[in-house]
């Protein structure tokens, strides 16, 4: 009889087809619970999405398709897809691996398949195929149903090239975690020491790291690491992180941009995936048989992760019981963490060492490694409090090497006095709008700032380890960043809370520079005046407003009246405006161009907003505005007021700022008609209590809201502020008195000074 | 050709095979036997390619047989605990295998289909220890590979079919010139089968032998000697086990039967024969020597 013999691609390509065949169950199963949680699941949000917006009428939706607010840049992800995906990516191919690599893990199996005249790495690439498969076909079924999906239910904003770019995207992500699954595989011998090892290696580089910024932040008051580098590093440690980046980018960020929101960090583990895959077939070439089945204790994987486990628990064991047990010892707050570390380490490592020998019957012959990790782990957290102190804490760079400094100040009057708001293209290939930084260059700023830098670090030394906020300053408290750019391109940032009143008016005291503060107020930097088309002035209350065009046979005006005005704000005392000392006359707003979306896909500067104050101090501005024909404004006209209320309550106050959220544009965000209806409901339900006290309707016996007439309002004037001074209004809105008062068309909240 | 040469393969710290060396002929069924542990199956799990030695080489065709998809495409084993893919029918794994190895012949499974009396559409999960063992012959025998490994292979398998199986084995060896190496415990059955025997204990091969060869090589001798005889008397006789009753002697020897009586003929013995012994005696005398006793095990 003649025999032809198979080719390795023949018995490359039967085995994927009998693989797949036998697992036809699992794909079933992966793709019911894919088809449930994307297609039918984004349908149902779709659903709640157009009748909530439009309750019963089918009409508007399909005129208006904006009504429409689904994720990605598909524009057709609900947020069930946000949660879903990384979370299918995740687990499918560690379930798909471990019905894949049997033969690693199952002694019998691997007789009959280590028999087979197909290379071992040939049944890897066997497997790796066979688990792309199973994995992508759900996913494929999924995306390929949702475009019907939307398109029943009216969406016509998704886009189907985006999608397959998607779906491209969550193969490589695919590829990835099964790199690290088969990794695991194939140096594992049980499918429970591959699923653990698996996970552990998803989240321990990101718990490791986690950890050891917790501790930088609590053993270094100056720690500070920015929300960029923050999702870079998320990014690199963690690889579903990248695909959860790219999926919840929302349709508010314009311009489509968001086909490239966390590609970098998908590629990145597209490539590590490569080289795990090399690991992972050079392994298997030689990977003893006899390991499947069996606890395989000599591989370098579990040495990798026995380390890191043991590393990762004694840290962050050590760094709980130091924060939760000795927070009244804070002077030796170190010496409680090294110690705690090395006991944690301890007993991680015999924890894992238990858990891979399932018992403790080798837990004795260990002891000496036991007592060599307890030593690491001690050194480690040694070793990062003694960076945190010596390279973090008490650094800071010569001055002569320091070429400029950004500041970034929180609660600050940067957000009230302007807000510069730029597109500009990140590394993450996405285009947020972003605030214009805040960098300075002059000597003088850079010697204040460099030494109130040092009075930080003394004030710090000076309060040994501990960094809490006492909780009257709570939510008082100045949080600063520097970030110094030095002559050799390298950074250094830090971030200190501002406890301290002295610190906080040495920060003032930077208003007082004349860079500072035209860096902070975009009206006074020459950088912007280009885009400065519109000046509105209004009145001290915000109730009347004009508006002074930059027109040519205007433009002089114009100027003058800017260079006025930041020639008189350099030159008084900061205190004024940052606490609030006086009330002032009347605000100068300027907000261009007023349409957000202009402009947007040059990335040019598109939005220009602020407002500052005028005070009766500004004899010169004061003395122009009446020339330009504005002093009518300058005087509070409270003719036009038809409701003002004292009330403690928080409703209607937006806290995202300190000084913007009293301020007028509330007007924006709420319809008049809702506070008014609200002042007079509260009014109505007062009096209800007041006649039935026993019926329990009103909870809170605090809450008061009280009708004032005009004239009271006018002798309250003089006392109404932006921003509370009561410290503990942040934790309880409704104890700050403040005053509401409603015109026909608008209304304003002031706080009431005390 | 197999041949092995100082094979080692150890398991952490214990080594299953120490330096074994064994040649194993073209064409011919060879019968592994030895003490539970000796490294029969750690011994065909190297031929098939399923383990990769720690030292010394096995060899098929004077090529090592670790990762050579083509030489392992002429080998099929059979472990002594059997795997099929799960919920599998004798069926999927029939073309399973019919997709891996290039002499898959679809005609003679359907033939030997027949002979077994098995289902070949009901799940292999379902079926007996016996039943299994006759589905994995029935799908080594198809697969017409040149070298057959079979480890266990009739554990459970009822008389009738174990006959059936050595009669096709056989045939198999004769018409094809396949090499058949077999490792059970069933020496009868061996003794019928196998044209070479070898003994493995503790990891090594104590011999290597045509069975005819060796079975001629001892001898079972009862002698009577008047007057009576001591047996130191008996020099010229490599007695391997010995029991003396009066003036009776009852004794194994190495040597073939004529030699031994003509031997014992200088003294004159009242009565003298001597006996073949079976495989299985002479598995016993052989671990006996190298002090695998039962008298040492029993107590």
């Amino acid at each position: 009889m003649t025999t032809t013999t198979l080719s390795f691609k023949q018995r490359f390509f039967r085995l994927y087809i009998s693989t797949l065949k036998q697992n036809l169950g699992l794909i079933f199963l992966l793709t019911a619970i894919t088809f449930f949680f994307f297609p039918i699941a984004n349908g149902i949000e779709m659903y709640h999405v157009m009748t909530t917006y439009v309750d019963d009428m089918l009409q508007p939706v399909l005129e208006n398709s904006s009504y429409y607010h689904m994720y990605g840049a598909a524009d057709i992800y609900g947020g069930s897809s946000l949660w879903f995906f990384p979370v299918y990516v995740l687990l499918a191919p560690v379930l798909a691996a471990c019905s894949l690599c049997r033969p690693l893990h199952n002694r019998r199996a691997a007789d009959l398949y280590n028999s087979l005249p197909l290379s071992r790495k040939g049944m890897l690439g066997v497997w790796l195929a066979a688990g792309m498969t199973i994995t992508a076909i759900p996913l494929f079924v999924g995306l390929v149903c949702t475009p019907f999906t939307a398109l029943f239910l009216h969406n016509p904003h998704f886009h189907p090239l985006i999608m397959m770019w998607d779906f491209f995207l969550l193969l490589l992500a695919l590829f990835s975690i099964m790199s690290i699954v088969m990794l695991c595989a194939v140096c594992t011998g049980t499918t429970f020491d591959c699923v653990v090892f698996s996970g552990l290696l998803f989240v321990l580089p990101i718990s490791f790291w986690g950890i050891l910024e917790s501790i930088c932040d609590r053993f270094s008051y100056g720690w500070w690491i920015s929300k960029d580098s923050m999702e870079t590093i998320l990014g690199l440690l963690f690889p579903v992180a990248g695909l959860t980046a790219h999926f919840k980018w929302s349709e508010f960020d314009l311009g489509r941009s968001g086909i490239w929101a966390g590609v970098p960090y998908i590629l990145f583990w597209a490539v590590a995936a490569c080289v795990l895959y090399g690991i992972s077939f050079c392994y298997i070439h030689r990977r003893k048989s006899e390991m499947s089945g069996s606890l395989n204790r000599n591989s370098i994987l579990e040495a990798f992760i026995c380390i890191v486990l043991s590393l990762t628990g004694g840290l962050a064991i050590g760094f709980l019981f130091t924060i939760l047990l000795f927070l009244d010892i804070e002077k030796y707050e170190w010496l409680f963490m090294i110690l705690f570390s090395a006991i944690g380490g301890g007993l991680s490592f015999a924890i894992t060492e238990a858990v891979l020998s399932r018992g403790f019957h080798k837990l004795k012959k260990q002891l000496a490694h036991a007592g060599a990790a307890m030593l690491a782990i001690a050194a480690v957290s040694g070793g990062v409090i003694f960076y945190c102190e010596v390279f973090v804490e008490n650094y800071m760079p010569d001055f002569s090497q320091i070429e400029s400094i950004s500041v970034e100040e929180e609660p600050g009057l940067y957000q009230l006095f302007s807000k510069v708001l730029i597109a500009k293209e990140n590394s993450k290939g996405a285009t947020p709008l972003e605030n214009a930084p805040l960098v300075l260059h002059s000597e003088d700023v850079l010697r204040r700032i460099y030494e109130i830098q040092k009075h930080i670090i003394e004030e710090n030394n000076q309060a040994s380890w501990n960094r809490e906020i006492p909780d009257e300053q709570y939510g008082n408290s100045t949080r600063v960043n520097f970030t110094y750019h030095l002559k050799n391109g390298r950074q250094i940032i830090r971030h200190y809370y501002l406890s301290n009143y002295n610190l906080t008016d040495e920060i003032v005291q930077l208003y007082g520079q004349e860079e500072y503060i035209r860096q902070v107020a975009a009206i006074f930097n020459p950088e912007y005046e280009s885009y400065l088309k519109e000046l509105t002035i209004l009145d001290s209350l915000g109730l009347r407003e004009e508006t002074f065009p930059n027109q040519q046979q205007d433009s002089q005006k114009f100027q003058r009246l800017l260079n006025t005005l930041a020639r008189e704000f350099i030159a008084m005392d900061p205190n004024v405006y940052y606490k609030e000392i006086e009330t002032p006359v009347a605000w100068l707003k300027y907000n261009y161009p007023k349409k957000e979306q202009e402009k947007y896909e040059k990335g040019e500067v598109i939005r220009l907003f602020g407002i500052v104050p005028i005070y009766a101090s500004f004899t010169e501005t004061i003395n122009l505005l009446t020339e330009y024909g504005y002093g009518s404004l300058l005087e509070l006209d409270i003719s036009q007021v038809r409701k003002a209320v004292i009330t403690n309550s928080s409703s209607y106050v937006n806290w995202e700022n300190r000084l913007g959220r009293t301020f007028i544009n509330l007007a924006d965000n709420y319809r008049f008609s809702e506070i008014s209806t609200w002042i007079d409901r509260s009014l109505l339900e007062k009096s209800q209590k007041k006649d039935s006290e026993e019926n329990g309707r009103y909870e809170d016996d605090k809450l008061y809201i009280e009708a004032i007439t005009n004239e009271e309002l006018l002798e309250l004037i003089s006392k109404l502020r932006i921003s509370s001074n009561d410290t503990n209004m942040w934790r309880n809105g409704e104890s700050a008195n403040k005053v509401i008062i409603c015109t026909d068309d608008d209304y304003v909240v002031r706080f009431i000074e005390e | 050709m197999i041949q092995a040469k100082d094979l080692v393969k150890r398991f952490g710290e214990k080594t299953a095979l120490q330096a074994m060396n064994i040649t194993i002929q073209q064409g011919s069924i060879y019968g592994l036997v030895g003490t539970n542990g000796s490294g029969k199956s750690t011994f065909l799990r190297l031929v098939s390619g399923v383990y990769y030695p720690d030292g010394g080489s096995i060899q098929i065709e004077g090529k090592d047989v670790f990762e050579q998809e083509a030489l392992k495409d002429k080998i099929f084993f059979i472990p002594d605990e059997l795997y099929f893919l799960p919920q599998s029918t004798v069926e999927d794994m029939a073309q399973f295998y019919a997709a891996q190895y290039s002499g898959w012949d679809w005609k003679y499974y359907r033939k030997l289909s027949k002979i077994f009396p098995i289902n070949t559409k009901g799940r292999l999960n379902t079926f007996s220890k016996g039943m299994q063992r006759q589905a994995a012959i029935l799908l080594a025998l198809s697969a017409r590979c040149s070298y057959l490994l079979l480890d266990e292979a009739f554990d459970g398998v009822d008389p009738v079919i174990r006959g059936a199986v050595r009669r096709i084995v056989a045939d198999e060896a004769a018409q094809r010139n396949i090499t058949v190496v077999i490792s059970s415990h069933n020496l009868r059955e061996l003794e019928d089968l196998c044209g070479h025997i070898g003994l493995v204990h503790n990891g090594v091969v104590l011999f290597s032998q045509e069975l005819d060869e060796l079975k001629l090589g001892f001898c079972k001798v009862q002698a009577a000697f008047r007057p009576e005889r001591e047996i130191k008397e008996f020099i010229g006789l490599s007695i391997m086990q010995y029991e003396k009753r009066g003036s009776l002697f009852s004794m194994v020897v190495k040597g073939n039967s004529a030699q031994v009586l003509e031997y014992l003929e200088q003294f004159q013995p009242v009565f003298a024969e001597a006996l073949p012994l079976t495989l299985e005696e002479v598995f016993i005398h052989e671990m006996e020597e190298v002090g695998y006793d039962y008298n040492n095990i029993v107590f």
